[in-house]
């Protein structure tokens, strides 16, 4: 055991990046997958055509290649991201693929009389979204974007094969230093396990305070 | 566990195929340049002739690991697909190319008369554990002989020191020396190039990557100050990239030996028996020879002594 | 302003879904101030007459002017011109995650450029009018359906419309709670609000209607003032279909 307070500075620093990669991932991922489901439901056939293009693309792509993609491609294009933020990038654009189609079925989900009754006194369609689709279909969407949000921190673990040194990179180095295995993958398992259940948590929360609504 | 190797070896392909389309990108951007074609040295290796020339062993001692492989009529191994020169796995034919490969299939070779091998590709961070729960029968794979984890497997050899070198991009800062490696980020695989360059200059900050190709791009494109690995998968890197190239320094000496399970120790000394073998026979040199010999381009040295080093 | 011109003109509207012909080619005027009631059977069209005057619907064919222009195509327009067509449905759409008070005043602020205290103290003077002030604060899943449907009026009202729909306003209703949504609009008739109402209530339609349209089979069959349809119909099937609703 006393070979993990040797190296917890550099397990804690692994587990803090992880978090990092996560807060800064998700977000992009909402952005971008809103964005793209809207433009899968809108009026507008080009913009369905490039919602529909880039979920079919990003989710038949493994997570790892759309990251050496950006780690290795970009810079050839003369755009030098540093790793952590070119995981970041790899991260929000796959998991917002997943997010889109999150969106989209939660849209879906979404009464039609309701979006009639919008329409009837005058919304705009952006204001039919924003108003009335989002927020409604955003109960729906609480609990499969709570497991896209702990998908995206497990998938950052990616970072270890691209050096960004998260969580599963230190313990790796941890275990390749003590030879210490079974420690090593308890102490990384822990540290996912922790970010997974703060997200249940929130998630149960946020659905409980949904319902009130109902 | 068929099934999870499957999976693992399906994301190692996605990686190399992924890996393969940098170079597409590079010409798109209209910068490429003559000789610059990628793994043309790695690709030649083959280890046939070594392995038909490999012994079979005779009278071999009833060990429960000897057994298992017997019934099982395949040696299951833990090693690398993606170290040139020791594993490299060719993604279209499958096939396992390397000086630990060829380890790997003389010993198969030596115990069960055909080099029938099963490669598991778990990485440097699984190898003490699956040899703890039987879940492979040895471990050949650039795997450095420690003390620490002598406690929880046992080493045959060695039977191969590396020393590590550093490469650079030919248009890049110059080094020198390892000192000037202090402070810089520097590409590494996981595993005995990265415990070297720890051991050998703490203050460097490593930069872990999977694949040989991603440490190779990431020093041409300028993301970190130099790629520190065996010296023999850099050589034979700068021999068909000119935009990369080897300095003078190198620095550790890693001693690879070949892991197997702690509950065993019979097999440990078959498993030495066979190196002392293929060491005597001329099967080891010429394995060298047709492997490591090919990227670096020199006579081949005489096989280290066997038990010489603490752990092993 | 022409008082001669109709608020509201239908021309040859036609509208099928897929195979099926829903409405054969309806021509209608209905003046400023004019309460018409659609009655007629199911199926006869007209829900979907009613859903194509605010274009919730696309006609096939046909000419639809409100205050004599033309119904737009999508968009900005469109949207201009439904904010003045207000709209009351049979199941009271009202937007599940909003306050009673924010969902009539979402119109006005989003569309009419209301400011927040502005919309806040005309919805609720529309919501005391239709009877449910004490509400406002409420979830409309708090609310019984009348009071629902009473909310969704004002929330219709809230847009100041040249012209409301009704879709089969108690259709969805407990008969205890249907007089109390009919009170309102007999109100909003008296008061000279110009209605289209589709309904089966034919109290209604005797007490407030200015003229009674009769649908059958996509078309309109008849068209007369309340007293002279119900004393005296002219076709076979406003007959028949009298006979039946009148009966019980």
């Amino acid at each position: 055991m006393s070979v993990l307070f040797d190296h917890g500075g550099e397990i804690l620093d692994g587990f803090y990046a992880t978090l990092l990669l996560t807060v800064c991932a998700f977000p992009l991922a909402l952005v971008l997958g809103s964005a793209m489901a809207i433009c899968r439901i809108s009026p507008v056939r080009p913009l369905r055509i490039l919602g529909r293009l880039y979920v079919d693309v990003v989710r038949n792509s493994p997570l790892l290649l759309v990251v050496v993609l950006i780690i290795f491609g970009l810079p050839d294009a003369g755009l030098l991201i540093p790793l952590f933020w070119c995981l970041v990038l790899g991260l929000g654009i796959y998991f917002g693929a997943y997010v889109c189609e999150t969106v989209r079925s939660g849209i879906r989900a979404v009464d039609r009389g309701q979006v009639e009754a919008a329409r009837a006194i005058g919304l705009p369609f952006r204001r039919v979204v924003t108003d009335v689709l989002l927020p409604q279909a955003f109960r729906a969407m609480v609990q499969p974007l709570g497991t896209i949000l702990i998908n995206t921190a497990l998938g950052s673990a990616l970072g270890a094969a691209v050096g960004v040194a998260e969580l599963t990179l230190e313990t790796r180095s941890f275990n390749l230093e003590t030879a210490e295995p079974i420690l090593a993958f308890a102490v990384a398992a822990c540290g996912y396990l922790a970010i997974n259940l703060v997200v249940s948590l929130a998630v149960r929360l946020i659905e409980r305070k949904a319902r009130v609504l109902r | 566990m068929t099934q999870g190797r499957h999976a693992r070896r399906d994301v190692v392909r996605a990686a190399l195929l992924a890996a393969g389309a940098v170079p597409v990108l590079a010409a798109c951007g209209g910068r490429a340049s003559a000789r610059t074609t990628g793994n043309n040295a790695y690709a030649t290796i083959d280890q046939t002739g070594a392995i038909d020339h490999g012994p079979v062993g005779a009278d071999l001692p009833e060990t429960p690991t000897l057994r298992r492989i017997r019934d099982r009529g395949v040696l299951l191994q833990s090693g690398s697909v993606t170290m040139p020169g020791f594993g490299l796995m060719n993604p279209r034919t499958g096939r396992i190319t390397g000086f630990d490969a060829g380890i790997a299939q003389l010993l198969a070779k030596y115990l069960l008369g055909r080099p029938e091998v099963d490669t598991i590709t778990g990485g440097a961070d699984t190898r003490e554990a699956i040899l703890q729960n039987h879940s492979v029968d040895v471990a050949v794979s650039t795997y450095t002989i420690k003390k620490s984890r002598a406690r929880l497997v046992n080493f045959s050899g060695p039977y191969y020191v590396a020393r590590s070198g550093v490469l650079v991009a030919t248009d890049g800062h110059r080094v020198t020396s390892l000192n000037d490696l202090a402070g810089q980020e520097v590409a590494v695989q996981p595993g005995a190039a990265e415990e070297a360059l720890r051991a050998g200059c703490p203050a460097a900050k490593p930069v872990v990557f999977e694949e040989s190709s991603q440490c190779s791009a990431a020093v041409r494109q300028g993301r970190v100050r130099a790629w520190s690995a065996n010296t023999a998968i850099l050589l034979g890197k700068a021999a068909v990239d000119v935009r990369l190239e080897m300095t003078p320094v190198t620095f550790g000496s890693s001693p690879f030996g070949i892991g197997t399970p702690k509950d065993d120790p019979e097999f440990k000394k078959i498993v030495v028996g066979f190196l002392e073998r293929i060491m005597a026979d001329g099967t080891w040199r010429m394995l060298w020879e047709q492997t490591v010999g090919a990227l670096v381009r020199t006579a081949a040295p005489a096989p280290p002594k066997l038990g010489s080093v603490p752990g092993s | 302003m022409d008082t001669d011109r109709p608020l509201v003109k239908l021309r040859g509207v036609r509208k099928s879904f897929g195979a099926a012909l829903v409405l054969t080619g309806i021509d209608l005027d209905v003046r400023r101030g004019e309460v018409v009631v659609v009655i007629g059977p199911s199926g006869s069209g007209k829900s979907t007459l009613c859903r194509c005057i605010n274009r919730l619907e696309t006609a096939d064919e046909g000419v639809i002017e409100i205050d004599g222009k033309a119904l737009p195509r999508e968009g900005k327009e469109l949207a201009r011109l439904r904010a003045d067509v207000g709209m009351v449905f049979q199941s009271f759409n009202l937007f599940a995650h909003k306050t009673v008070r924010e969902n009539v005043m979402l119109g006005p602020v989003r569309v009419r450029g209301l400011s927040r205290e502005e919309a806040r103290e005309r919805a609720d003077r529309l919501l005391a009018r239709v009877g449910v002030g004490d509400h406002g604060d409420k979830f409309p899943a708090q609310l019984s359906g009348g009071q629902q449907q009473r909310v969704a009026i004002a929330r219709a009202l809230a847009m100041e419309p040249e012209v409301l729909l009704f879709d089969e306003p108690t259709s969805a209703l407990d008969p205890e709670m249907i007089h109390e949504v009919l009170d309102v609009m007999t109100g909003l008739a008296a008061e000279g609000m110009t209605m289209i109402v589709v309904t089966h209530e034919m109290g209604f339609a005797r007490e407030a209607a200015d003229r009674v349209v009769f649908m059958a089979d996509g078309g309109i069959a008849e068209t007369a003032a309340p007293e002279t349809f119900f004393a005296d119909p002219k076709t076979a099937r406003a007959q028949e279909f009298l006979a039946r609703v009148l009966s019980h």
